[in-house]
């Protein structure tokens, strides 16, 4: 089967300016991504998860190496992709409505039309009454919602999040992890997820992606074999477990390198 | 002075919501009737002023009584040229405020979304606005006379920074984390104009109309009272040189009034887009 998306080789460093050195944040990366897998990236922080992420939506240019969506060479931003930033960035002077076509006005498409669109994505994420609230007057896990339905309106092949819910509280965040799973069952899309919480990388993935201390590398990758659909006590069990285990100790080992007090041994 | 004495406003503003916490218990009664209590004040302040000269304790040479403002006011409407120097002022001030805001705005979107004609203009735009523009006033008067004309450019001139400075700023200083969306999306640049620059700059736009206000008003003012043959700042010169405090009295309430007013106009547009401020954390 042809990879939905496939990195080669990336290497991305930032241009040093007269009081900055160059910086390299990952180097090498390789992986594919099977169509309508949910991969997790997690790495020591400062790995450079956040810079994959913006290299495969193309709000980065790689140095070196090339991201391939379909088997295409992409290096710019597109519709097939789109992208939830960590902080839910809506427009505060638009509705949760409007916020949600936001994508789909900038691609042209008639206002009656996207705002159907949109209010059908509202309904998906649970959020049908609220088309007409601002941001403000939205909770955390609301906005992250309608930034969810946002990057959903475009109907891109593949959805890009980086720390979705990194801002949430614990129990809204379990909350959202179900409700994306629910989501990404439905839709059928390609999800690529960054998180620093193994345990939710754990329970939404495939397969997770483990990078090592900055510059990042892909240092393994783990298949999860927990059957779907999953529920929130399987993060109870014992194979749950063992998979953090696991993927706590390849992290630890890289804190270990770079001199950290994580004390893996 | 004045722009550091308006900064504070926005904030005040934005504190007007009720908070539960910090008045509640604490005389809770005066913030229940507010408006009661205000109004009472007022009232009770005309009062005590009206009794302190009839009591003969204010020297009516420099302290006039709100009875004879009252008179003075009917008279100078209804015999008098007060409206007529109403009107000339606000001919003045709404002309070449109407137009500072269309300078400015438009200048502004341009001065902040090209960085050449920044560079271009941005010393000229900063050497003026750092200038207080009444010491322009001999100049204009010289060019356009000592009638409505100089008034208009003067007011204009006094509105068009503080309004131009704040669009600048409101469009170049674009939130990153929205740009980053904008561009996911695959925004071009003029959709990143319209759809992000633009909105986001204006609560910036209206701040820079309410600065503008109150330094244009200062300066159409003043300039009346130096150098003119008409206007509300006029009628002061003349009433004071003429020592009638009453009229005085009634100038300074009439240009007191319309500063409140205008003031309550632009809270009110500015309370309608405060949601659109971008919050940052």
């Amino acid at each position: 089967m042809l990879p939905k998306l496939e990195l080669q080789d990336v290497t991305v460093t930032y241009p040093g300016s007269k009081n900055k050195p160059p910086y390299t944040a990952v180097t090498h990366i390789n992986f594919k991504v099977l169509p309508g897998e949910f991969i997790c990236v997690v790495g020591p922080s400062g790995c450079g998860k956040t810079t994959i992420l913006n290299a495969i939506a193309g709000l980065v240019a790689s140095t070196q190496g090339k991201v391939l969506i379909d088997g295409q060479i992409s290096d710019r931003p597109g519709r097939n992709r789109s992208v939830v930033f960590q902080q839910a960035s809506l427009f505060p002077w638009r509705t949760a409505l409007q916020n949600v076509a936001y994508g789909l006005e900038l691609n042209r498409v008639k206002k009656a039309d996207a705002l159907t669109k949109a209010q059908e994505l509202l309904d998906l994420v649970g959020l049908s009454k609220f088309g007409h609230h601002y941001p403000s007057q939205l909770s955390g896990g609301m906005q992250q919602r309608v930034n969810l339905a946002r990057a959903l309106a475009t109907d891109p092949d593949i959805l890009l999040l980086d720390e979705p819910f990194g801002a949430l509280d614990a129990q809204t965040r379990e909350f959202m992890q179900i409700e994306l799973l629910r989501i990404w069952q439905e839709t059928r899309k390609t999800a690529l997820l960054i998180t620093h919480d193994i345990g939710e990388a754990v329970f939404l993935a495939d397969r997770v992606i483990v990078l090592s201390a900055a510059p990042g590398q892909v240092k393994e990758i783990v298949p999860i074999e927990i059957p779907r659909p999953r529920e929130l006590k399987v993060k109870h069990s014992a194979e749950f477990h063992e998979y953090e285990r696991r993927i706590w100790e390849l992290i630890a080992s890289e804190y270990d390198k770079i001199g950290g007090a994580f004390g893996a041994s | 002075m004045q722009a550091e004495k308006t900064a504070a406003i926005p904030q005040a503003a934005r504190d007007t919501k009720p908070k539960p916490d910090d008045r509640a218990g604490r005389e809770s009664w005066a913030v229940r009737y507010k408006v009661w209590i205000s109004t009472a004040a007022v009232i009770l302040f005309i009062l005590v002023w009206e009794g302190c000269y009839q009591l003969g304790w204010l020297n009516p040479a420099f302290y006039s009584s709100p009875q004879k403002i009252l008179a003075a006011g009917y008279d100078a409407f209804v015999y008098g040229d007060l409206l007529n120097d109403l009107f000339i002022t606000a001919q003045e001030f709404v002309g070449g405020f109407l137009i500072a805001v269309v300078v400015g705005v438009a200048f502004g979107i341009l001065m902040g979304w090209y960085p050449l004609l920044n560079a271009i203009f941005e010393p000229f735009v900063n050497a003026l606005f750092a200038t207080p523009r009444i010491v322009l006033l001999p100049l204009v008067t010289l060019i356009f006379g000592i009638g409505i004309e100089s008034k208009f450019v003067l007011v204009f001139l006094g509105a068009v920074f503080p309004i131009l400075i704040n669009t600048m700023v409101g469009i170049s200083k674009v939130d990153q984390n929205l740009l980053r969306v904008a561009k996911a999306f695959n925004a071009t640049d003029m959709q990143l104009f319209r759809t992000l620059a633009v909105p986001a700059s204006i609560p910036f736009i209206i701040t820079g109309i309410r600065l503008g206000m109150s330094t244009s008003l200062v300066t159409c003012i003043a300039s009346e009272m130096m150098i003119s043959s008409g206007g509300i700042g006029n009628f002061v010169m003349t009433a004071s040189s003429q020592f009638r405090s009453d009229q005085l009295f009634l100038g300074i309430i009439i240009v007191a009034l319309f500063g409140v007013a205008m003031t309550s106009v632009i809270k009110r547009i500015e309370a309608r887009f405060e949601t659109w401020r971008v919050h940052q954390k």
